[in-house]
């Protein structure tokens, strides 16, 4: 939250994209009429090891894109971190609340070589990381 | 430019009057690949293979030059290895070329010229994921256009009896990607086919 404390959500998918369903995906609770600054870590778990992959995928920002399409509840998402084109990425975004209810985000990382523009809708390229988190809004 | 090419078609085809024009139809394989800025491409981009089936008319400008236009349809793009399997960058398009070929009395030829690509459609096949599967945009601001100026290199042999065989290479000049990827479809093509010796104008 901007200006207040700080609190992570995570998701586990060990399969990745596809497959099996998340192992662990946490309810994202935030309060109504409130404005978060989201940003966003990917981990690879493998043999016990974590080893963050963010800096792997920003090396590639300019065929990857984060979506975060809110359904159910009023919020709105902007990203607010760009690749060396100056289209939107998706790491570093803000969140905007409204009022109180209850939704699903959909959760997107879009891999799209060559493909990326700075309006894109979500369904350019294939998905990397596709995954739908439950959202309260208090 | 237009200008230009109208006024040498036309002039090609004044002298051609009393000459012995010839059609032909053709088909075969093309290795397409991609020229690109794109990280992934440089990096993972592979040959797409692909096929083409057209038509060629020949018409002599003397008795060893002559211009060689036709229509082809084609596919043109990339694979892309990802993940241990390759996602396919497909074109459907269709060329015109406009060429001036040499022939030997042997029967080999060799040519080249413009050749006016057109991208019917595209998509991207996500091989392992079907439901991915992208339907391109083409438009200034979409995906892709669909002009695509390029220039055609061609080699190949003739029998007497008018089977053909030949291979050419067909270069973008336009860089079809209107973001700032760049995107040029290149394509090697393998020929065989057949040319009509006696359809006189």
């Amino acid at each position: 939250m901007a200006g207040g404390a700080s609190t992570s959500f995570i998701m586990e998918d060990p399969d990745g994209d596809g497959g099996n369903p998340p192992s662990r995906i946490d309810t994202i609770k935030l309060n109504n009429n409130k404005q978060y600054t989201v940003t966003v870590k990917i981990y690879n778990i493998s043999s016990g090891v974590v080893k963050d992959v963010s800096a792997t995928v920003l090396m590639q920002a300019t065929s990857h894109e984060f979506y975060f399409i809110p359904s159910g509840v009023s919020l709105t998402v902007q990203k607010t971190d760009k690749d060396k084109n100056g289209y939107p990425i998706g790491f570093l975004s803000t969140w905007q609340t409204s009022s109180a209810g209850n939704g699903s985000l959909l959760f997107k990382l879009m891999h799209k070589t060559a493909l990326k523009g700075p309006n894109d809708g979500p369904n350019v390229g294939h998905s990397d990381i596709q995954l739908n988190l439950p959202i309260i809004i208090k | 430019m237009k200008k230009s090419i109208i006024f040498l078609l036309s002039i090609l085809i004044s002298s051609a009057t009393f000459a012995q024009v010839s059609f032909g139809v053709k088909a075969g394989y093309n290795a397409a690949s991609v020229k690109s800025n794109d990280a992934d491409i440089t990096a993972d981009g592979q040959t797409l293979s692909g096929f083409h089936i057209g038509t060629v008319l020949n018409v002599p400008m003397n008795k060893k030059f002559a211009f060689q236009t036709g229509l082809n349809l084609g596919t043109k793009g990339v694979s892309v290895a990802h993940d241990g399997h390759g996602d396919k960058y497909k074109f459907t398009a269709i060329d015109i070329p406009l060429n001036v070929v040499v022939t030997s009395k042997k029967g080999l030829f060799a040519g080249t010229g413009l050749n006016l690509g057109y991208n019917l459609s595209g998509k991207l096949d996500a091989h392992d994921d079907p439901t991915e599967n992208y339907d391109f945009e083409f438009g200034s601001d979409k995906n892709f256009t669909r002009a695509d100026l390029g220039l055609n290199f061609l080699v190949g042999y003739q029998t007497k009896s008018g089977i053909f065989v030949s291979a050419n290479s067909l270069v973008s000049l336009t860089d079809i990607a209107p973001s700032a990827t760049s995107w040029k479809n290149n394509v090697i093509g393998l020929s065989i086919g057949y040319t009509l010796k006696n359809s006189k104008k």
